[in-house]
């Protein structure tokens, strides 16, 4: 056997390491030997004494292959095998964060057990979305690796178009065109282009919303301006804005989305402009419209508001999170939101409450124009690898958990109980009004409010590739808002260049 | 005579299984370091090239078979070829900003007498700090809003700058902060360099009459020649892998202006969903690199 | 040796010409060590110190709000952990695979080693991106996404680590290992016994690498470790820096440290990096 205890010592400019080691000599007895190695600085080793044992190259072996085993073993697979037999097995992503406030914990579980109560042959697997930075590759990468739930919450209704075209999602045409409940009318009928294609279906409305410009009371109370008295021009805005911008409070005018996300509120001010963003050919192609008069005139505004009226947060660059931050601290008047974004939890670390906002539609270019408001929504998508029986299931506890007066019930008494905000619309549009009735942090104005924004909403554009519309009009709308003193030409210019890409990158969908 | 040859024969065999014994050893030794190279870095890239072939569906791999398209698509992408710029504009931006100043001020640290070794740690310290975490804390320096640069420049009386939102800064700004972040490296390896010049060379240089500038020039340069024509190669493998720091700065810049191709290909693949796609980009900017590098030794080779 | 002699030095235009040095030199320190002084003292400011128009170096009240918050509410010590974890293993396997083959290629020789050592030598040519994506699908085929191991298993060899060694072990003379082989040592003795002990710096010099690469590391788990929970101190600095969620002075905190265990770690192995330096033929 052999133990060392190693000693260093700086003989002259050698380094020594010196040894000590046990050893058997013949007759099986221990005994001590000492050896000594000089090195100089690992350029030069002298050795001057030392026995080993014997050993056999076997047990390198072994342990190579035993660590080599070990690895995959451990680490196990993800892959789970899913349950046969009679019962079925739903994966759900509903499960709250981990750093979920107790009445959510509180309602999902009570959601749970009365899921498991009404479905007692499905076995439920409670499951969460990965956090990663974007919910649409989470959701996608799930499906590659299998891991993907039964259904899913999370896509706007712009998503699906795109996604009919590539298979991930599932056909559900056979239970929707069953349903009571949608001919009866009861069920949210506006996204009804986007979700179906060629007669078939592939996803349920889930909710509603209108987004336009979010106005924080007090802050524009503070800056000079008046409750009733809001703008309702272009004009108006602009000098509002300018008035109440000073950088050292903080205090700005608007927020403006620059990042990722920035042609999202550009729709809505095209609109604003009396333009649109596509418009339908006669043959199903789409041609686009964002690149003439009203597109530009749009584009121009908000670089003014930037470099002239200068009445924006100087780093154009922040992204919807950023601008969530200003509204919610109570440095922005105005921004690109709805009541419905906001969360009253984050409001009270700064001290604000709901009915601190109000929404109002988007101030127009001039009077003649109407004002207009974002319509989004929310709907439900089933997994394309599921089976006939998981399909069937599937739809079943989607409509009882988001569609059943029981459970629609159960969603009200809650807002009540927590004192929560939820003013969206319903897949269930008949019980809005009731929803709208639990809601207590919501004043009187706000619902009017909301009723007004509600008239005049526009859905977003749906086109097949509107996300590659928005995600290709980032570069050049960064430019417009960038380049101080750009002129009207010049933009036109990068709009026309940007509409020319998408021409030819997708000329199934896009004709002039 | 019999005997001797047996034994030379039986010698000879020992010989023989020892050399097999050996062979079989040496490659028992080589076996897990070979398995885990040959799974994890041969046969992704082997699939990766596989798969640029191939349109990519999410749901059914590998999808469908599209030859040569993705790679007619890059090279006509002006996108692309735009970024493939944005890499060679950033390498210059190093070469003019980062590239020399380690080297000068290791000759400086060179020359001082006392606390030499104090300079050194003092230089070496800060570029310890892992570079993302640094990145990340220069981003907010050069916030326009309410940063530390705006501020500094404040009390000159220059009014503030976009910084990062404006096309013609926005190099400098991803370029100085490496001056403090990776420059103590270098510095360090430049340092060890400059030792090993013989200090004879340079009081042989004065008794002969030479000033201090073509004494560099002529002596310390020529023998830290290697560790420079290495770093310059490093630099270049570096710009044109130029990635992580861009996403953290920009995230591909103000319209698309410090996109660069590994930020391009990367964005296609997670964004869009065309792994394919990106999967050829980066095989292009793989050849392109070892090609550059490759004619780089080859240059400098033959000035030796 | 330095350029400027001491004979000159004695001279008046040599005493200023090394205090302007001097003077160069100092300042270039202190513009070297502003960012980490300004982060170390970011963290005892309040929020509203740190986002406000007027900075100021000093917090107008030291405080270690932050701190708390950090561990507390978001959860830093599950990064800290998540990246030792990942570190501590991914060194183990790399260590255990690099010396295994550095000793075959320069004690052993095998015939094909050399056709072995050019593939190894070709790995280093492949960046990080593009690996990736096919390791992504590879991994996500194989159903460990989400799993740590994944990670360990794709960085458990690396060509650098392995020419490193292999080059400190050709300075080790053969008789040596020779000398132990008469006496009865079988290879596992060998490596050891002989060339473990002797390869001290080169071990120190590998083993900071890889920490050093695994550490800053951020592409890799990003694609492979979705679920927040698996995060490594990288990956969630990257996403707390696009994110508007986190106090400013919470982020600062994160990024101290992310900062603390880099430092300390390398100025550990100063010395041996020194030596590593020069014998490990940088220079060759």
């Amino acid at each position: 056997m052999m133990f060392y205890h190693p000693v260093r010592v700086f003989f002259y400019n050698l380094e020594v390491t010196k040894m000590k080691c046990y050893n058997y000599n013949i007759k099986g007895q221990r005994y001590r030997q000492n050896i000594m190695i000089f090195w100089d600085v690992g350029k030069r080793i002298i050795m001057k004494r030392g026995v080993f044992m014997k050993n056999s190259v076997k047990r390198i072996v072994a342990l190579a292959c035993a660590v080599a085993c070990c690895m995959p073993i451990i680490g196990g697979c993800g892959k789970q095998e899913t349950a046969s037999g009679e019962k079925i097995t739903l994966k759900l992503w509903t499960k709250p964060s981990q750093d979920a406030k107790d009445y959510q914990i509180q309602i999902y579980n009570r959601k749970m057990a009365a899921l498991r109560e009404k479905f007692p042959n499905i076995i439920f697997e409670e499951g969460m979305r990965a956090s990663g930075t974007d919910y649409r590759q989470e959701y996608d990468k799930a499906l590659m690796a299998g891991t993907a739930p039964a259904f899913y919450t999370e896509f706007s209704y712009t998503d699906i178009p795109g996604r009919i075209a590539n298979g991930t999602v599932a056909d559900i045409t056979k239970y929707v065109a069953d349903w009571d409940l949608k001919k009866e009318g009861k069920v949210l009928d506006t996204f009804d282009d986007a979700i179906s294609a060629d007669g078939k279906w592939y996803a349920v409305p889930l909710k509603a919303y209108t987004m336009a410009t979010l106005c924080n009371i007090k802050t524009i109370e503070a800056a000079g301006g008046n409750k009733e008295d809001l703008p309702k021009t272009w004009e108006e805005f602009a000098e509002f804005g300018q008035k109440a911008t000073d950088l050292s409070i903080p205090r700005m005018g608007y927020s403006l989305i620059g990042m990722d996300w920035c042609a999202w509120p550009f729709t809505a001010w095209v609109w604003s402009a009396g333009g649109e963003m596509v418009k339908k050919n006669d043959d199903g192609t789409y041609k686009l419209t964002f690149n003439e008069e009203p597109g530009v005139d749009a584009a121009m505004f908000m670089n003014e508001m930037i470099w002239k009226y200068k009445m924006t947060q100087k780093d154009i660059l922040l992204g919807y999170n950023d601008i969530v931050k200003n509204v919610i601290n109570g440095s922005s008047c105005f921004s690109f939101l709805g009541i419905s974004n906001l969360n009253q939890d984050k409001l009270d670390e700064y001290g604000l409450k709901i009915a601190d906002f109000i929404d109002i539609p988007m101030p127009v270019k001039d009077e003649s124009i109407e004002r207009s408001a974002l319509a989004g929504g929310e709907v439900i998508t089933f997994n394309p690898t599921l089976t006939e029986e998981e399909l069937k299931a599937a739809f079943e506890v989607v409509e009882y958990l988001y569609f059943s007066d029981e459970r629609m019930q159960v969603d009200c008494d809650e807002i009540k109980e927590f004192g929560l905000t939820n003013v969206f619309i319903p897949g269930r549009v008949d019980w809005y009004d009731e929803r709208l009735a639990a809601n207590e942090g919501v004043t009187e104005e706000q619902i009017k409010a909301l009723e007004t924004m509600r008239e005049n909403a526009k859905p977003e554009p749906y086109c097949d590739h509107w996300s590659d519309i928005k995600s290709q009009l980032v570069s050049p709308l960064q430019k417009i808002y960038l380049t101080e003193g750009i002129t009207r030409e010049e933009a036109k210019a990068l709009l026309d260049e940007c509409a020319e890409k998408l021409y030819s990158l997708y000329p199934d969908t896009f004709k002039k | 005579m019999k005997t001797e040859i047996k034994t030379e024969k039986k010698k000879n065999k020992v010989m023989l299984r020892q050399g097999v014994r050996k062979e079989v050893l040496g490659l028992m030794l080589l076996l897990p370091a070979l398995a885990s190279i040959l799974l994890f870095k041969y046969f992704p890239i082997v699939l990766g090239v596989f798969e640029t072939f191939f349109k990519m569906n999410i749901v059914k791999l590998p999808g469908e078979f599209i030859g040569f398209d993705n790679y007619i698509r890059a090279f006509t992408d002006k996108q692309f070829l735009g970024a493939f710029l944005h890499n060679a504009k950033a390498f210059c931006y190093s070469l003019c900003m980062n590239f020399w100043v380690p080297i000068v001020l290791a000759m400086l640290v060179d020359e001082a007498r006392r606390g030499k070794t104090i300079f050194r740690l003092l230089y070496f310290i800060p570029a310890c700090a892992p570079s993302i975490a640094m990145t990340v804390l220069w981003k907010f320096f050069w916030q326009p809003d309410y940063g530390l640069a705006n501020y500094i420049l404040s009390i000159f009386g220059i009014p503030g700058q976009m910084w990062l939102n404006s096309e013609s800064w926005v190099y400098f700004c991803i370029y100085f902060p490496h001056l403090v972040i990776s420059g103590g490296m270098n510095l360090v390896i430049y340092l060890a360099a400059l030792q090993d010049v013989p200090g004879e060379l340079y009081e042989a240089a004065l008794v002969d009459g030479v000033g201090i500038f073509n004494r560099i020039r002529y002596i310390t340069i020529p023998c830290i020649k290697h560790i420079i024509i290495l770093m310059l190669t490093l630099s270049i493998i570096n710009a044109f892998n130029l990635m992580e720091n861009i996403m953290i700065l920009t995230g591909g810049g103000p319209s698309n202006s410090t996109q660069t191709m590994l930020l391009y290909a990367y964005q296609q693949g997670v964004n869009s969903m065309d792994y394919s796609y990106a999967m050829t980009m980066t095989t292009i900017i793989f050849i392109v690199t070892m090609t550059l590098t490759v004619v780089f030794n080859k240059v400098t080779r033959e000035k030796d | 040796m330095a350029v400027i002699q001491n004979i000159e030095l004695k001279s008046r235009k040599g005493k200023w010409l090394l205090r302007f040095i001097y003077l160069f030199l100092v300042v270039g320190a202190i513009i070297q060590f502003f960012p980490l002084t300004w982060l170390f003292l970011g963290t005892f400011k309040t929020n509203a110190e740190l986002i406000s128009a007027v900075p100021s170096l000093l917090p107008a009240k030291w405080s270690i709000d932050a701190y708390i918050e950090a561990f507390s509410k978001y959860k830093i010590w599950e990064n800290l952990y998540n990246t030792f974890f990942v570190c501590a293993f991914i060194i183990i396997a790399q260590t255990f695979t690099s010396t295994l083959a550095a000793f075959s290629f320069s004690k052993v020789r095998p015939k094909s080693g050399n056709f072995i050592y050019m593939m190894f030598l070709g790995t280093q040519m492949f960046s990080t991106t593009a690996l990736l994506f096919p390791t992504y699908i590879m991994m996500s085929k194989m159903g460990m996404i989400g799993s740590k191991w994944s990670w360990v298993l794709c960085s458990s060899a690396w060509a650098y680590a392995i020419v490193l060694y292999k080059s400190f072990f050709d300075s080790i003379p053969k008789d040596l290992i020779e000398a132990s082989e008469i006496d009865g040592a079988g290879t596992f003795r060998q490596i050891t016994n002989i060339i473990m002990p002797l390869s001290k710096p080169i071990y120190s010099v590998c083993i900071l690498n890889t920490f050093m690469a695994v550490y800053n590391d951020f592409l890799f788990p990003l694609m492979l470790l979705p679920d927040e929970k698996d995060w490594t101190l990288m990956i969630r600095i990257y996403s707390m820096s696009n994110t508007g969620d986190i106090p400013d002075n919470v982020k600062y905190v994160l990024l101290f440290v992310t900062c603390l265990p880099s430092i300390i770690f390398y100025l550990f192995a100063q010395k041996n990096i020194q030596q590593g330096i020069s014998t490990a033929g940088l220079k060759g």
